[in-house]
């Protein structure tokens, strides 16, 4: 049996990397932030590798169909790598060089982030629960990491138990197609479909794939655990679960329905536009209400799948490639919105209400800039990369014929505006209520949130260069 | 309806299954739950030998009634006082998860009857045992990867559960 | 292939026969003298001390875990075994090769909850 392993590449580096860092975490005791240093290099060589394949366009199936690396799989390589990168950045400050469990912290994001490059490149439906199960199960150890907050246990707890619901669905899902299709390869199903298209147990294992999905990429109404786990769960880990997982989720989600279940469209496409609707529309109007801006950037989240959602909804070839680079786009300012959050600590933790942040223009210029760049580019406005993101997604859905869903999609944009500026008008125009005692800005979180900027603004100025290898990395 | 002996052991387990299951949900004390859980599971493994499943049913028996159901005691016994627990389900929870697992049942109901066709396959002729053709697919044929990525998945679990059960330890 | 269970079958049905038949039996003919030394907790003859009901260890989680992931391993031996033989003579030892990987992997997450301390009881 030869294996052709110079397309595993970049998740064998990644598994490399766990190893190594594993084998430096038992031996050395002292010098916990090397563990940090030796995951960002290793998924910096394995970004590097995923971008060279890219670029020469090395594709193949591997393990007997297993596998499916092509483009598509090595553009979400790419999302989840420069996620992953900018995540243990803003970690290494937030944990501070005291945590002797950072060895695990860093070993876990290590095997999520292989979850996620397995769901992206999975041909067959075990491969992508399998990757699935590996990415959600390492989350959840990470989502209650300080235990010593009971926020953080619950958050933990509640994860936990939700996503192992939705993990039952997704199995429940992928044996009832097993059942109708009578295998779970992904091309196979495809071509299984034509034949008996109407069958009760097709239909029924899309919908239960499509509330497993559902409650993976949190959309309404299957959101309800996001709101309290990004609040509980260490701030870095927000950023995390809301960035890498999410695109990983949607991944398998587009390949799946639009290359699987392509000849039940016209059953799931109805779904899928109520839900891109619903999930727009109920995340952006709660957001509006929260006081606490974990929370309002958790609904702001949710209401982004809503976004990707109207991509998958276009199921067409221009959806999927605009829903890939808002994807990029969104993980990227995302976690920058999320580490804003974190560079803005005090003495007593982290200051997470809204109104903490007022005034805070003047007192932390540099922390205000950062974090008003990341909520334009979310709310969409030109010339950050949000508006090119969110353009691109429309145009898709006009193409396609979705334009009440484009219309939907356009006043929640406008909804989403009113509490994104609500933050930038309270950090320039109001007075701070109370005298916060803010941390001194730690270096590499400046690092890790100038990398972000620069994302988000060249992005926006250039995203032809950008949107060009998502549009040639479909696989329609 | 006449039942051969086959048929009514098939429809023992069926009913055991089911009535375990139901108590599992209704029955107020945790640790009676958790074994009635146990005949559930059991009797699932021999739902398993009637599907021909040899190696499930042994499977089942050995990690579920052997090793989760331990590890369910155990989750008992680790939360204190929760043995002498009187388990209460507040009105609202109990409209909402009737109204979901009513929806899957009516889902499933649905996919039995209107399937066109079921095979019927004989369960009393002989078959050679599943376990040589499982060998023969994981260590050869396509699923020796997901075979690999099962132990990365273990793995994540025992890290997972090594870095919750220690203590928090910070050296300040 | 149905026959091939009837003595595990068996097996069950006198196994829960014999232990409802003794309990029934023992309940119904049994005199029934009750005193403060019977009624007392059975403890092999010693004088029970405290409750019984009290919380345990989170270790024992862990050790619970331990037990199933090695559980769960040798569930996959089994088939493994099976087809060793044939494997070998058809395509020399790739087969063991396979096995390792994914006891040391497993092997691998031993080790580090052992040294870090997860099997230690202070």
């Amino acid at each position: 049996m030869t294996i052709n392993w110079q397309l595993l590449m970049p998740e064998l580096i990644i598994i490399l990397t766990f190893i190594l860092v594993a084998i430096f975490d038992l031996f050395n005791s002292i010098q916990k932030t090397v563990a940090a240093w030796l995951t960002i290099v290793g998924c910096a060589i394995a970004l590097y590798v995923s971008i060279d394949m890219l670029q020469v366009g090395m594709e193949g199936t591997e393990f007997s169909n297993m596998i499916q690396v092509d483009k598509y799989s090595l553009f979400f390589n790419v999302i989840f790598l420069v996620s992953t990168i900018l995540v243990v950045l803003i970690s290494m400050n937030y944990l501070g060089r005291t945590d002797r469990r950072q060895g695990e912290y860093y070993l876990l994001i290590l095997l999520a982030t292989l979850g996620m490059m397995l769901m992206a490149s999975g041909n067959e439906l075990i491969v992508v629960f399998l990757g699935l199960e590996l990415m959600s199960l390492s989350l959840y150890v990470l989502a209650g990491y300080f235990q010593r907050s009971m926020a953080s246990s619950e958050a933990g707890m509640k994860y936990l138990l939700l996503g192992a619901f939705a993990s039952g669905f997704f199995l429940y899902g992928i044996a009832l197609i097993y059942g109708g299709a009578g295998t779970t390869s992904i091309p196979k199903i495809a071509s299984a479909i034509t034949v008996n298209a109407t069958s009760p147990l097709l239909l029924s294992g899309m919908f239960l794939l499509v509330v497993g999905f559902g409650f993976k990429v949190a959309l309404v109404p299957f959101h309800q655990w996001a709101p309290d786990v990004y609040e509980g769960a260490p701030t870095s880990i927000a950023a995390f679960i809301s960035a890498g997982p999410k695109a990983a989720g949607f991944a398998a989600f587009l390949r799946i329905f639009l290359e699987a279940l392509q000849n039940i469209q016209s059953e799931w496409i109805v779904v899928v536009t109520i839900l891109a609707a619903l999930t727009m529309t109920v995340g952006n109007l709660v957001a509006i209400a929260q006081r606490n801006i974990k929370r309002m950037l958790a609904y702001s989240s949710i209401a982004h799948a809503g976004y990707v959602l109207v991509g998958l909804a276009a199921a067409n070839k221009d959806g999927i490639s605009s829903a890939m680079f808002y994807l990029l786009i969104y993980c990227i300012m995302n976690i920058g919105a999320f580490g804003a959050v974190i560079l803005a600590r005090t003495e007593d933790g982290e200051s997470l209400m809204i109104s903490d942040y007022a005034g805070l223009g003047f007192k932390k210029p540099l922390l205000a800039l950062f974090m008003t760049l990341m909520l334009l580019s979310l709310a969409g406005f030109p010339p950050t990369a949000g508006f090119v993101g969110k353009f691109y997604i429309f145009r898709s859905a006009v193409e396609s014929g979705q334009i009440w869903l484009v219309i939907i999609g356009a006043i929640n944009t406008a909804i989403s505006a009113f509490y994104y500026l609500r933050v930038v008008v309270a950090m320039y125009m109001r007075e701070p209520e109370e005298e916060l005692d803010f941390h001194p800005y730690p270096s590499l979180l400046i690092v890790a949130l100038t990398l972000a900027a620069i994302g988000v603004v060249l992005i926006g100025i250039l995203p032809s260069y950008f949107l060009s290898p998502a549009q040639i990395s479909t696989f329609l | 309806m006449e039942l051969n002996p086959q048929q009514l052991v098939f429809y023992l387990f069926a009913l055991l299954t089911i009535g375990s299951a139901v108590v599992v949900v209704t029955i107020r004390n945790i640790v009676y739950a958790a074994f009635s859980l146990m005949v559930t599971l059991f009797s699932i493994a021999g739902l398993y030998v009637f599907l021909q499943a040899d190696f499930l049913a042994a499977t089942q028996v050995i990690v579920y009634v052997g090793g989760i159901l331990v590890l369910i005691l155990f989750g008992v016994m680790m939360t204190s006082g929760s043995l002498d627990l009187k388990l209460k389900l507040e009105r609202g929870q109990l409209f909402w998860g009737g109204v979901v697992s009513l929806t899957i049942f009516g889902l499933l109901l649905s996919v039995i009857t209107n399937t066109p066709q079921w095979e019927n396959v004989d369960i009393g002729a002989s078959q050679e045992p599943t376990t040589r053709k499982i060998g023969e697919m994981i260590m050869k044929e396509e699923y020796l990867l997901p075979f690999e990525i099962a132990s990365i998945l273990l793995l994540v679990a025992l890290i997972g559960a090594a870095l919750i059960s220690r203590k928090e330890v910070r050296d300040e | 292939m149905l026959t091939d269970y009837l003595p595990i079958l068996l097996l069950l049905v006198f196994a829960i026969g014999f232990a409802a038949v003794n309990l029934a039996l023992t309940h119904l003919i049994g005199p029934k003298k009750s005193t403060q030394a019977k009624l007392s907790v059975y403890e092999s003859g010693v004088q029970p001390v405290g409750d019984t009901r009290q919380r345990i260890s989170i270790r024992f989680g862990l050790i619970a875990m331990l037990f199933i992931i090695f559980d769960i391993e040798v569930v996959f031996l089994y088939p493994w075994a099976i087809v060793f033989k044939k494997f070998t003579e058809n395509s020399g030892y790739f087969i063991l090769i396979e096995m390792l990987v994914f006891i040391g992997i497993l092997f691998l997450g031993y080790i580090y909850a052992w040294k870090k301390g997860g099997l230690s009881w202070d």
